[in-house]
């Protein structure tokens, strides 16, 4: 899975939470908050959908890795690696 | 070894199966308790005479109509709950409603031009106070100064007739007077944007959203067990621990989220919390069969007070009354005529002076006030003289305590809210009319907001 891959995922989810939310000019290296409106509650919803559908957890410590598409990618990339060598 | 949850939800009415599902999206095991083996509480359904012939309670006026933004009414709702707002089935009112005090009226419907046309026509000094009170209404600046002030501080305000501030007040307290007298600002400004600024509508009926509730609830896991009581709420050192039912069954868990309101969730725990409100609830339901088009009904919704001057407060005598709700179930735009027509007639009752009758008494007191109230639906829908009630019968507020729990039948909770959710015990939560939840929105909304703020975000940042 590429980090494009990833940030498509994520903004796949963000379309689904965030059905209101115009999503064609996002800027993967500007903070997610900046650009949409997003709150706390939606980054949640990020999290849970991450693993519903994909079955990846990122702890609590790690909710700021999910500020922007680019560290939002740099960080779920190993992850879908490993659920990739698990399949 | 007694069962255990990460949440127990105490009632399966809009707002426990609203929290019920929030949760279940976090959670692993939430359960919600039932005590009726229907669910809605007082927004519920039954049916008279065959399985087609369904009943509601309540007005079933679903407001937020058009607030489609995730972050406040019906938008949110969806949005949080995962359901496509269009499975809600949700239609405007096919006619205009009515609100009337002695000597003045005002037409509304979803379209706010309706109600701004009828003030410039009845009160033509007071319509740039209108605009103003609106445009401030979408853009509150100061929410904590508007729970500090009544109603009518804050109307006084932007109006200077007396009579147009009593038009104003009527729709909002007949929705949501949970206090006698006056209301706070700030559940004021709720109930009204609710109800004028985004839009009234309904379901086919109330059965068709507590069946997708419920739906959505067990999709995720959750469970949801009906005809059990909770008897005891178990604290140990200022924290919840565990619900004992009726039958002796204790069920263990993380937190308790209880919409029995604030009065009654303390009796559960032991404690002395909130205050009641006697404002109770006669409601009298004819159905009939006739066409729509034989039926010439005005208004969807009518609501009168025949105060001279608006004063909120039920009547002191069992039988009287002051404020009047009239509604029309079947004048929405339904893409089918429902077969059975149902029109219904409300007031408010204290809710002690109908408990505790004997039974010859309560009957008598009953049928009367059943008359009265269908000689005034008569008048105020000719078109029903002409044709023959298929079923007529009447709610009390007997019925309001049997089927909720609610101390004297209360039919907007508690006369004090938990705006917050939170009461004296840790991880023992209040959602529904107690926490602010007005309608089947607020509701909804109450259950919804809790989980969030006092559940779900403070779970992730432990």
């Amino acid at each position: 899975m590429t980090k494009d891959d990833i940030k498509q995922i994520v903004l796949d989810i963000i379309a689904e939470i965030a059905p209101d939310e115009d999503l064609s000019d996002v800027k993967p290296e500007v903070r997610l908050r900046d650009q949409l409106e997003l709150d706390s509650m939606d980054f949640l919803d990020i999290v849970m959908e991450l693993r519903k559908q994909y079955g990846i957890e990122v702890p609590e410590a790690d909710y700021p890795e999910l500020a922007s598409l680019d560290s939002c990618a740099n960080y779920l990339e190993p992850k879908f690696a490993a659920l990739g060598t698990k399949a | 070894m007694a069962e255990r949850y990460d949440s127990i939800i105490i009632g399966a009415g809009f707002a426990g199966l609203a929290a019920g599902i929030r949760l279940a999206q976090f959670q692993e095991r939430v359960l919600i308790l039932e005590s009726h083996f229907i669910p809605g509480g007082l927004n519920s359904y039954y049916f008279r005479g065959g399985k087609d012939k369904l009943f509601n309670t309540g007005l079933h006026t679903v407001t937020n109509f058009n607030a489609k933004n995730r972050r406040w009414g019906f938008g949110l709702i969806c949005r949080n709950l995962g359901i496509p707002a269009s499975e809600f089935s949700l239609v405007p009112p096919s006619r205009p409603s009515l609100i009337e005090v002695p000597g003045a009226g005002l037409d509304f419907n979803n379209d706010l031009d309706v109600l701004r046309g009828s003030i410039a026509e009845r009160f033509p000094a007071e319509v740039e106070a209108f605009d103003r009170f609106c445009t401030d209404m979408s853009q509150l600046e100061d929410v904590q100064r508007l729970y500090g002030i009544g109603s009518r501080t804050w109307l006084e305000e932007y109006f200077r007739d007396p009579v147009l501030m009593d038009l104003l007040e009527l729709p909002v307290y007949i929705y949501g007077g949970y206090s006698e007298k006056q209301i706070d600002a700030a559940t004021f400004s709720t109930v009204f944007r609710s109800i004028f600024l985004e839009g009234c509508s309904s379901p086919p009926d109330i059965k068709h959203i507590l069946d997708l509730l419920i739906k959505r609830f067990k999709s995720l896991g959750g469970e949801l067990k009906m005809r059990k009581r909770v008897a005891r709420i178990d604290c140990e050192g200022g924290a919840f621990r565990a619900v004992e039912l009726a039958d002796g069954t204790r069920i263990e868990a993380d937190r308790c989220l209880s919409s029995a309101g604030l009065c009654e969730t303390g009796q559960l725990a032991g404690e002395v919390w909130g205050r009641t409100c006697p404002l109770s609830v006669f409601e009298t339901v004819v159905s009939v069969n006739a066409p729509m088009t034989d039926l010439q009904a005005d208004y969807t919704l009518q609501l009168i007070s025949e105060q001279e001057r608006f004063d909120w407060k039920a009547p002191d005598e069992r039988g009287a009354f002051d404020h009047l709700t009239l509604a029309a179930s079947a004048f929405y735009d339904f893409a089918e005529e429902p077969h059975a027509k149902h029109f219904k007639i409300g007031c408010f009752q204290k809710g002690e002076l109908w408990l505790g009758l004997d039974e010859e008494t309560y009957q008598r007191e009953k049928n009367h006030l059943e008359e009265r109230l269908l000689q005034v639906l008569l008048a105020r829908y000719p078109g029903l003289r002409d044709v023959e009630a298929e079923h007529c019968e009447s709610l009390t507020p007997r019925t309001v305590v049997t089927y909720t729990s609610h101390l004297n039948g209360g039919i907007y909770g508690g006369a004090e809210k938990t705006f917050d959710g939170t009461t004296a015990v840790q991880d023992l939560f209040i959602i529904g009319n107690d926490q602010g939840g007005i309608g089947i929105m607020g509701a909804l909304t109450s259950g919804v907001v809790v989980s969030n703020f006092q559940v779900i975000l403070k779970s992730a940042r432990t």
